[in-house]
């Protein structure tokens, strides 16, 4: 009985929660249609549940966070793993750069948190038309004011957008540099 | 000498005597002692003080002192002799809730004070929490809670509620809304206390059963409304009825006293548009327009309701929304507290219906009027280039 329980056990943390694992070499393909070149020590974690989000971290998540949503169709949520009864806002195809980054506020901040665009930008996106934006917030549940900066663009209908951030000052400074150069190198790799 | 204070409101005979709630003038007006540290009481006291300093240190407080004051000045004429024993605390939270721990630390948060349509209102629900104050009803929760076994999920529930601790997230507050999960009965008998106390203060005691009814008009199509309570309040219509009868009953013949609409707006004035965006923030639009257009009802259609109004639109963007967003901007045009994104929104509606010259014009007056706004590149690149 306690090897059946100490089984279903090994089978929740690792199946269920989500583990992390070493990103091992570049270039890499996340999800099957966002290529990017990983340079330094990055751990990948795929959530449970999601249908278009990859977490990475060099320094844990509650640390740095780089998250990629790739592929995220007409009519799903940005946020697909907010609570149902939460009801998070659709991405729609037709939605402008400022409409986007409104659907990452109210990801990250919507329930209660703060949220300040630092800057908002066209940018060109694996030689798509897309665009770059910076920003501030803090979580209710946190309490820790985080910096990010995202890189997003609409290709074939679908949102293919890369978030990072870290507590303001010292480890958004320090990690953004790598975060940068690995925005840059995404290569879009449309889903069929 | 507590208990006996308790004792002497319970006996007293208040004006609701047939309300279940029932206070007598003078209940527990003595000020609560700190309780011995070792007692139950005591061990819940420190928790929340501990609480209260994370509090202190909060990025969520509005910080505001004019407001400060304004609110802790209501609290305190309904608090009576309990005033000394109360901290407030205004929270940027868009969420209507205000809150009350058992050692005095009043929250109260933005969205209730978004969402009220004048003083009475606001000292309707802060009133409430008095009650539970002076009741002590946190206390027999707790004791409650020990006997059920359920401590440790009380505390979770005290600390969430404090806007701390593991539990702390804002989806899980939805279980707290007011403060610790109170039962029916607690609350009933806080909303009986309120209301005297704010008939006391010469508030028109017939605006609390208003909140409630504004309350269910905004959760009307369970679209994510900006209330937690009433997962564990009695029902909406049942508090809305009865506060409705017993404020009849409190007022009789006489004057049924003031709501202070105009002192109201004043003061929240300087904090509205940062509540009305973090609304906007959360994108619920069909409960956010419920609520703008009750706003509206109340203070006028001003520039920021409006503005407001148009945003929730274009977000809903449904049938003629986009239509009736474009005449809401058009309204706000030449009012002085139009805010500037109303410019930039006109332009994005316009540019989503591909006219090109139109948008041009609104994003241009927009970056006259904001040429250091953070999305300034974007937008001058929607100027340059044509819609797609």
């Amino acid at each position: 009985m306690k090897l059946i329980c100490l089984l279903f056990l090994t089978l929740l943390l690792t199946g269920c929660g989500g583990q992390f694992k070493r990103v091992e070499s570049a270039p890499v393909l996340v999800r099957g249609s966002m290529e990017v070149q990983a340079g330094g020590d990055w751990n990948h974690h795929t959530p449970y549940g999601s249908r278009h989000r990859e977490m990475w971290t060099q320094h844990g998540l509650p640390i740095d966070r780089l998250a990629f949503f790739s592929g995220v169709a007409d009519g799903v949520a940005l946020d697909d793993l907010a609570p149902r009864n939460g009801k998070p806002p659709l991405f729609r195809s037709h939605m402008t750069p400022e409409d986007t980054v409104g659907l990452v506020e109210t990801m990250l901040a919507g329930n209660g948190g703060q949220f300040q665009l630092q800057s908002l930008a066209p940018d060109t996106v694996s030689g798509s038309p897309g665009f770059r934006f910076a920003y501030l917030f803090t979580a209710r549940s946190e309490e820790v004011e985080r910096a990010g900066a995202g890189r997003g663009a609409v290709v074939g209908d679908r949102l293919y957008l890369i978030l990072f951030d870290a507590p303001r000052g010292r480890y958004f400074d320090r990690g953004r540099p790598a975060a940068e150069r690995l925005m840059d190198s995404l290569r879009i790799v449309p889903a069929r | 000498m507590q208990r006996r204070d308790l004792l002497c409101g319970c006996c007293g005979g208040g004006l609701l005597t047939l309300w279940p709630g029932r206070i007598a003038a003078g209940v527990a007006d003595t000020r609560f002692a700190r309780p011995d540290l070792a007692s139950d009481e005591g061990g819940l006291w420190a928790l929340m003080d501990r609480e209260e300093e994370r509090l202190r240190r909060s990025r969520f407080l509005l910080g505001d002192d004019a407001l400060q004051r304004y609110v802790t000045d209501i609290a305190c004429r309904l608090a009576g002799n309990h005033c000394p024993d109360m901290r407030v605390y205004v929270v940027r939270t868009p969420y209507f809730n205000a809150s009350m721990a058992p050692n005095g630390m009043m929250q109260v948060w933005s969205g209730l004070l978004l969402r009220a349509a004048n003083e009475a209102q606001l000292a309707a629900v802060l009133a409430h929490e008095v009650g539970h104050y002076v009741k002590r009803h946190s206390l027999e929760r707790l004791r409650d809670a020990r006997a059920k076994a359920g401590f440790a999920q009380f505390l979770g529930l005290a600390l969430g509620a404090a806007g701390a601790g593991s539990i702390g997230q804002v989806a899980q507050l939805g279980v707290l809304a007011s403060v610790y999960s109170f039962s029916r009965d607690h609350e009933r008998e806080a909303d009986a206390i309120g209301l005297e106390l704010m008939h006391r203060a010469g508030y028109d005691a017939g605006e609390a059963a208003k909140v409630w009814a504004q309350l269910i008009a905004e959760n009307a199509g369970e679209d994510g409304g900006g209330t937690l309570l009433f997962a564990t309040h009695p029902s909406a219509d049942e508090r809305r009825d009865t506060l409705k009868a017993a404020a009849t009953t409190l007022a009789g013949d006489r004057n049924p006293g003031e709501t202070h609409a105009e002192r109201y707006r004043a003061h929240i004035a300087p904090l509205r548009l940062q509540m009305l965006q973090d609304e906007l923030r959360r994108r619920v639009p069909d409960s956010s327009l419920r609520l703008f257009d009750r706003l509206m009802s109340h203070h006028g259609r001003d520039g920021q309701l409006l503005y407001a109004r148009a945003e929730a639109l274009r977000s809903r963007a449904r049938d003629d929304d986009l239509d009736q967003a474009l005449a809401a901007l058009g309204e706000a045009e030449g009012l002085s507290d139009r805010p500037e994104e109303a410019v930039r929104l006109r332009g994005q509606i316009l540019r989503s219906r591909n006219d090109a010259d139109g948008a041009r014009k609104a994003f241009r007056d927009y970056l006259e009027l904001r040429p250091g706004a953070p999305d300034a590149p974007m937008i001058r690149s929607y100027i340059e280039t044509p819609a797609p």
